[in-house]
């Protein structure tokens, strides 16, 4: 059991994606836990004034089928220091929040998610092409972590969570090859073109798990569900792959 | 009067020294205890232990070396397919998540998927996904049902350490040996990590919770 907060990462550990890194935010990327966004107003927060938040609420419960809930929680994400300050000593007793060293990839600044400023915002102020970042899976792990250190004083340990979370972690991973490769081929083009894929991933992992064009046996729970066991779980990984290739 | 089987080991007489002397000293020990069958089957169960063990860590060198060499032909076989081809055979032969792959190589997810689409990863990198793929391979060879499934299962209950976590360049034999139950978990923990105990300890564990979600529950008080 950690009995204390996991030191803060790299920023290149701590982010998969920023605006200014190679190839940008894509926007095909599915919303996951972390991702920030610019030009977001948090009603009550700040004069109702538009600024960076961070979508907050936990993956098993942001969605409602494929699509984000319609009203989801938010942190305002604030500007700290004109340094990058990534040194895990920098935010010793600092629990309140969770730092962004180099949220913008550029190496002049550091940002925060402050948990003191958390609100419930329209997903559809949660704009695509205005995702700032998105976090690693380590980066969520870390954000998890911190968020239930600030309410509880308890830190459990990032390999519990891992294991807590692993099977959503592997869908989203699924659904972000799914989405790449719907754009390679060509089918994305637009926000609602993204939409519809997520529907088509979102049937497709809610459907019962078949034989067709895989070794594995036909089984009648869905690929979500399976995904959950960890024995099953490389069984549905191998098919979406599979079914990728066919989009 | 004959030694005493304890006053023969405190002297150390037969603890050192090559198998052919052991044995040699044994003829003699024969020679100087007949009579103490006590002492006579000490000694010969000590120089057995002795051979045993040195024969042990002989098969286990060996044994290890195998696996090395196995990994190795697998690994300049799978360096000679475009790196794209590794990285699928990982995802849609092995079902291995693009995290744990990052987490084990040592790069980031969206490097690995840029090598996918596009190439252009360093001599290095390319090498250490060829290993690990090769891994994969092995633990199949010797008999894994699921080696995706394998690398995340805890080594030891009360502790988070998982295969995935001990991987690293050169530790692969090992881990293979952990697979093939010839050297226990602690062993091969105490090897590998040897702080395994402080890092990874835990007393909480994943269990399903009644609405079929993951949960983090305290050990020993379930899920009930």
């Amino acid at each position: 059991m950690a009995d204390r907060l996991e030191p803060l990462l790299s920023p290149e550990e701590l982010f998969d994606y920023r605006q200014c890194s190679e190839g940008g935010v894509p926007f095909w990327l599915p919303y996951s836990q972390g991702d920030v966004f610019e030009q977001v107003v948090m009603p009550g927060i700040e004069n109702d004034e538009p600024g960076l938040a961070m979508l907050f609420m936990h993956p098993c419960t942001m969605r409602e089928g494929a699509r984000l809930r319609e009203a989801v929680t938010a942190v305002r994400v604030t500007f700290n220091d004109s340094r990058v300050l990534p040194k895990p000593g920098t935010w010793a007793n600092r629990n309140k929040l969770m730092p962004l060293p180099d949220l913008f990839g550029n190496g002049e600044s550091t940002y925060v998610a402050d948990f003191m400023l958390l609100g419930t915002v329209q997903s559809a102020s949660l704009d695509r092409a205005r995702r700032v970042s998105q976090l690693s899976a380590e980066g969520r792990l870390i954000l998890q972590q911190r968020l239930i250190f600030h309410l509880t004083r308890h830190a459990p340990s990032v390999d519990v969570l891992q294991e807590a979370s692993h099977s959503l972690e592997l869908e989203l991973q699924a659904q972000t090859d799914w989405m790449e490769e719907a754009n390679k081929r060509g089918l994305i083009g637009s926000s609602e073109d993204v939409d519809e894929q997520e529907v088509v991933f979102d049937e497709y992992m809610s459907a019962p798990m078949d034989s067709t064009g895989s070794e594995a046996e036909a089984r009648p729970e869905s690929r979500r569900t399976l995904l959950a066991h960890p024995r099953e779980a490389p069984m549905v990984v191998r098919d979406v792959q599979r079914k990728i290739k066919t989009l | 009067m004959a030694a005493t089987a304890h006053e023969l080991a405190s002297k150390k007489i037969f603890l050192s020294g090559s198998s052919t002397s052991s044995e040699s000293l044994a003829d003699l020990l024969i020679t100087f205890t007949q009579g103490t069958s006590d002492a006579l089957i000490d000694v010969q169960w000590r120089q057995k232990r002795q051979l045993n063990r040195a024969q042990a860590s002989t098969l286990r060198a060996d044994h290890r070396k195998s696996f090395t060499e196995s990994i190795e032909v697998h690994a300049r076989e799978l360096l000679r397919q475009p790196l794209s081809t590794v990285l699928e055979e990982l995802a849609a032969t092995w079902g291995v998540a693009w995290a744990d792959v990052a987490r084990m190589v040592g790069v980031s997810v969206p490097a690995l998927r840029k090598w996918r689409t596009s190439g252009g990863a360093a001599a290095d990198n390319m090498r250490r996904l060829a290993e690990l793929t090769a891994f994969f391979r092995l633990l199949k060879e010797v008999g894994v049902e699921e080696p995706a499934s394998w690398i995340s299962i805890p080594c030891v209950s009360g502790y988070t350490v998982t295969p995935r976590h001990l991987y690293k360049p050169g530790s692969a034999a090992a881990l293979i040996d952990l697979a093939t139950a010839s050297i226990s978990p602690e062993e091969v923990l105490n090897e590998l990590h040897p702080s395994w105990k402080t890092d990874f300890a835990t007393d909480f564990e994943v269990v399903v919770a009644e609405d079929g979600a993951p949960a983090i529950v305290a050990k020993n008080l379930g899920n009930g």
